[in-house]
């Protein structure tokens, strides 16, 4: 049981859950950027449509480093061997 | 009772002991996919917004041809008076108003808040829809006051021949900045 309290195993919770944050306030960024851009194009302003695309494809960007970023702190957290680390405990 | 209490502890250990995946390790594996699942959502957003640009370059692209219809004939609307027409599918209602002896201008009657029929207000010379109090220019159809959040679209009218053809569609500030 002392694997799960292992300083790497808790840095590794604490940096998932500050991507998570994180991706959160992308993603509502990104849902506001959403229905922006459809209402004023639907009000006919037609060049909203090319900096949104490229500013929400931006913040995709981002989440998708974000948890990447996280899983590799996870999986250096994690030990090499048995996968269940009860079986050697 | 006492018996059961004093067993509790050693059963809880060996029912840890042969439970392969502790509660923490669950809630972890859990925020993983939470995560995952956030960047997913974030991969739709973008996919509208590409769906967005896509249909606004397919826009661009494809030339709209509009049908020529006959709405009214000049005179048979007194001033200040209104008329219901479908132009440019049969289940798109537009409204056809007489602002003064000269000048006819139609819209569509469907408000852009919430699909309400809009009306024609004589007395303040404005577009109206009396669901939620939204008012719209009768000049060029923009929004006044009230929830509407987009101009009312406009029927292009052409007289000839004494008659009012209607030959498309704009909205108001189309390709604008402001």
């Amino acid at each position: 049981m002392a694997f799960y309290d292992s300083p790497a195993r808790k840095r590794a919770a604490r940096a998932m859950d500050g991507a998570m944050l994180l991706i959160v306030e992308l993603l509502v960024v990104q849902v506001w950027l959403l229905m922006a851009s459809v209402e004023s194009w639907l009000a006919g302003h037609r060049q909203v449509a090319l900096p949104a695309v490229l500013l929400s494809g931006f913040l995709f960007a981002g989440c998708v480093c974000l948890l990447a970023l996280a899983s590799r702190t996870d999986r250096t957290a994690r030990p090499i061997g048995p996968k269940n680390p009860l079986d050697s405990a | 009772m006492s018996e059961n209490k004093s067993h509790c502890p050693k059963e809880e250990r060996l029912w840890r002991e042969e439970f392969s995946v502790s509660s923490s390790e669950q809630a972890y594996v859990e925020r993983r996919q939470f995560g995952k699942f956030l960047v997913l959502t974030s991969g739709a957003m973008f996919a509208g917004q590409v769906w967005l640009m896509a249909k606004d370059w397919i826009a661009k692209t494809k030339a709209i041809v509009w049908p020529r219809k006959e709405v009214a004939n000049e005179g048979d609307l007194d001033v200040g008076a209104a008329k219901v027409f479908q132009y440019p599918g049969p289940n798109d209602d537009c409204l056809l108003v007489r602002v003064n002896e000269t000048k006819y201008v139609a819209y569509s009657q469907k408000c852009t808040h919430l699909s309400c029929a809009v009306i024609y207000s004589a007395q303040k010379k404005v577009m109206e829809c009396p669901c939620h109090n939204g008012y719209f220019s009768i000049e060029d159809g923009h929004v006044i006051q009230g929830p509407p959040p987009r101009p009312l679209p406009r029927v292009e009218l052409e007289a000839s021949g004494g008659k009012l053809i209607a030959t498309g569609m704009s909205v108001f500030g189309e390709g604008e900045a402001h």
